[in-house]
Parts: C-alpha cells; structure tokens; sequence
C-alpha cells in the first residue's frame, strides 16, 4: 500500500479521535458541570438546613429569653440536652406576645404548645427541643 | 498537486538520455538496453509460479554484474519474462541526472509497446529509434528504418499494466514519503494536537468543578455521600417545613386578635395548630373572613367564639 496515503489516512484518523476527544470532553463538562452545580448546590442547602436546626448555642438563647421574665410568674423551666419545657403564669398580653416571638425566632422545634387565658392573663406550657 | 496518485511523469530509459524534465516523480519506460526478456511456454498457471520459474529461464542470459528482480507477463498460451538490474538504473540516473531511487515510480518494458510499435516505431533521439524486430522490442538507427514518421512517448501510450521499482537498497521506492504528504500529515496532525489540546483544556475545567465540590465537601465530609446527604435533609427538612408552619400560622393568628377579639385558646394537637378567639358579635364575621382569606379553617363554637385550625404537616 502506498506510504502516503498510510501516512494521510493515519494523520486523518488521529485528527478525528481527538476531534472525538475533545467533542466527548466539551459533553463531559457540560453534564458535569450541571451535575456538579447541583451538587454543591444541595450540598449547601443541607449545610445551612443542619447549621439551623443541630441547636448551637439555641440553650443559651432559650433561657435568656426565660430570664427575662419575672421570675415568679415563672412555674416551670427545666432546660436541659436540647429540650426545654417551660410553663409560665399570670402572663400580659404584652408578655406573651413578647415570650412567643422571642422563641418563634429560634431554631427549636415545638413538640408541645398550649396558650389558655384566664381572665386577662395568660398561661403558657411549651415543651421545645432542638 | 496529486498526493495520492501512484502515476509519475513517463519517460523512455535508454541510455542516450541526459536529463530529465522536473517532476516529482518518474514512471520508466524501460528500454531493451536496461532488461533482458524472454518468452516461454510454461505449463503454469498462475503468475506466482512463474516468477518463481524466472531466474532459472533467464539464468543463462543474464550477466552476471548485478543482482535482477524478475517479472513476469502473460502473453497469449505462454509467460513473457523479464529481468532487470535495479543498481543498474539507479546507477545510471545517478550519473546521467542525478535523480535518487525515492523518485523511481513504476517501471514498464519496452515490450509492452509492442502493439504501438507495430504500427510506428517510437523516437527515442535525433539518431535512434525504438522498433519491433522479430517481436522483440529492439533500439535501431534511424536511418534503418522505412519512412520517416516516428512517435513521441507520452501518457497515451502509457501500458495497462506497470510494475512497482524495486531498489536495490532495502527500502523500496513506496516506503519514502513525499514532502507534501509529510507537510500535509503534520497540518493534520497540527489541528489534531490543537483539539487535543481543547479536550485536554474541557477535563482540566471539569476538575476544576470537582474541586469546587471538594472544597465545600472539606467543612462536611459525610456531606460527600449523596444517600447520608438525603438522609439529613430529609430529616432536617421535615423540621422546617413544621416550624416554618407553626411561625407561619402564629403570624396569621395573630393578625385575627384586637380588642374586639381576644386569644382564648391556642394549642398544638397533633398535626393541627387550634386557636379560639372570644370576638366582639358584630366583629365574628369581619375575623372570620380574615381567617378565610388567610386559608385557615374556621368555626364557629358559639356567638362569641371562633375556632380556627391550621395545618403543621
């Protein structure tokens, strides 16, 4: 067989592997990038979801929220690993309102919620974890 | 430019010649000056067999000077044989032209014209002529020959079939490239290391992206599998989506209390978050469409009371 034309027809078939090649690449990071966006993106939301609720620092914001009540309207507070249950008495509507806000802001889970007016105060029985 | 094909520019070999016009490549019209030819009638078949036979045909009438290669032809019921010393021509081109083997395409016999030389003898130089005598292609003086019309070789003439040169170093003439094949290949190959280059470039990017990943993945290893990585979302997304509901659900009850309706009650029971509201009657149906507008479930317990659920799930 002509030299030549060995030569050419190695020469073209090396041009269309690596035309392959880089075709078979451009389409690897295409779909990997969309894979690997998508990755990093649950990756981070899953991050920011276990940084909200795994409770750092959510003991001490809890019980500042119960020191600042006054203490003897105050019947039930026991906070301890991730879990607080708290009953209060005789609270304003200010103060309840307040009370509520102040733990609806915090990353903890309520398992047990119970608001009962008595006249013009209010009781609250919360059992919350995080 | 014709890269690809094997025809070189025909020339008549005798040895009278001088030079040679440019070409690239030459196909030789051997004369009789440069091969011995021999007809015989073997019982053979095939070609193979016969080229086998040859040396041993033309043992006898071959010098001794060279080294031959042997081709055969068939002809009519026997084999034309051939015989010629590749040193010999590739010494003369040397000398008379200073052309290379490399440039040596494909070789015919003179004999080959026969049917040309039939009719008209072949001009060779202003002296000699190519002839038929006794069936042989012979070279004659011109002033031998009847008649003075004489024919000029060129691409008509050229034989059906041609034979490869073989040189008398190892590598024949088809093993040397041509410069436009080595540039052309080397283009190609150019462009084919520049996509290289450009997938190479695509796998680098591609590692880049896995490294993004990994950077992240270094805060939260257990991150790194996609089955633990479920498992945490789901748990801590279950945890959400119930918080974000009681939240959700605690601001929109409290846009239902005033002091015309007051918080009575307000309860988690199982996936329902419940509130009672004492309301003013002439403000039960204002909260009421609130509570509606808000998608919340309302009832009414009594005249005064309003019972509104929400959903936590």
């Amino acid at each position: 067989m002509n030299k030549n034309l060995i030569a050419l027809a190695a020469a073209t078939l090396f041009l269309i592997i690596s035309i392959l090649f880089s075709y078979s690449q451009k389409s690897n990071l295409e779909v990997e990038s969309v894979k690997i966006a998508k990755d990093i993106k649950e990756v981070k939301y899953t991050q920011e979801l276990k940084n909200l609720w795994k409770g750092k620092g959510t003991k001490r914001k809890v019980e500042s929220v119960i020191n600042s009540i006054v203490a003897s309207k105050i019947e039930r507070s026991n906070i301890k690993r991730g879990k607080a249950d708290i009953k209060l008495n005789a609270m304003s509507d200010k103060e309840i309102n307040r009370v509520l806000t102040k733990l609806a802001m915090l990353p903890i889970s309520f398992k047990r919620l119970q608001i009962v007016r008595s006249g013009d105060e209010f009781i609250l029985e919360c059992l919350c974890v995080w | 430019m014709n890269l690809l094909s094997s025809d070189g520019k025909l020339i008549l070999l005798h040895r009278g010649l001088k030079s040679l016009p440019r070409a690239s490549r030459y196909d030789f019209v051997l004369s009789p000056q440069f091969y011995i030819s021999k007809r015989e009638s073997l019982p053979v078949k095939y070609a193979f067999q016969a080229k086998k036979l040859a040396p041993s045909i033309l043992e006898d009438i071959l010098p001794t000077d060279y080294n031959y290669e042997y081709v055969v032809e068939k002809d009519g019921d026997g084999w034309m044989f051939f015989a010629y010393a590749p040193k010999e021509i590739e010494d003369f081109l040397k000398v008379c032209c200073s052309k290379s083997p490399e440039k040596i395409g494909k070789i015919y016999f003179a004999d080959q014209l026969a049917k040309v030389l039939k009719k008209v003898p072949l001009g060779i130089d202003e002296q000699n002529a190519l002839t038929l005598i006794d069936n042989k292609a012979t070279i004659v003086p011109r002033s031998m020959i009847d008649g003075d019309k004489f024919a000029k070789l060129s691409s008509k003439l050229r034989p059906k079939i041609g034979y490869r040169f073989r040189t008398s170093s190892k590598g024949s003439s088809d093993s040397k490239l041509s410069k436009e094949v080595i540039v052309l290949s080397s283009l190609i190959a150019l462009l084919a290391l520049a996509f290289i280059f450009d997938g190479l470039n695509y796998k680098k990017a591609i590692a880049k992206e896995r490294d993004k990943l990994s950077v992240i993945l270094e805060e939260s290893p257990a991150l790194a599998s996609k089955l633990t990585r479920d498992s945490i979302k789901s748990k801590y997304q279950n945890i959400e989506n119930r918080e974000r509901k009681i939240r959700n659900l605690l601001n929109k009850y409290s846009k239902l209390t005033s002091k015309k309706s007051i918080l009575d009650k307000l309860e988690i029971s199982g996936d329902k978050l419940i509130a009672q509201f004492n309301v003013v009657p002439n403000e039960i149906s204002r909260v009421e469409s609130i509570a509606k507008s808000d998608n919340l479930k309302v009832s009414r317990v009594n005249n005064s009371l309003l019972r509104v659920e929400g959903s936590i799930r």
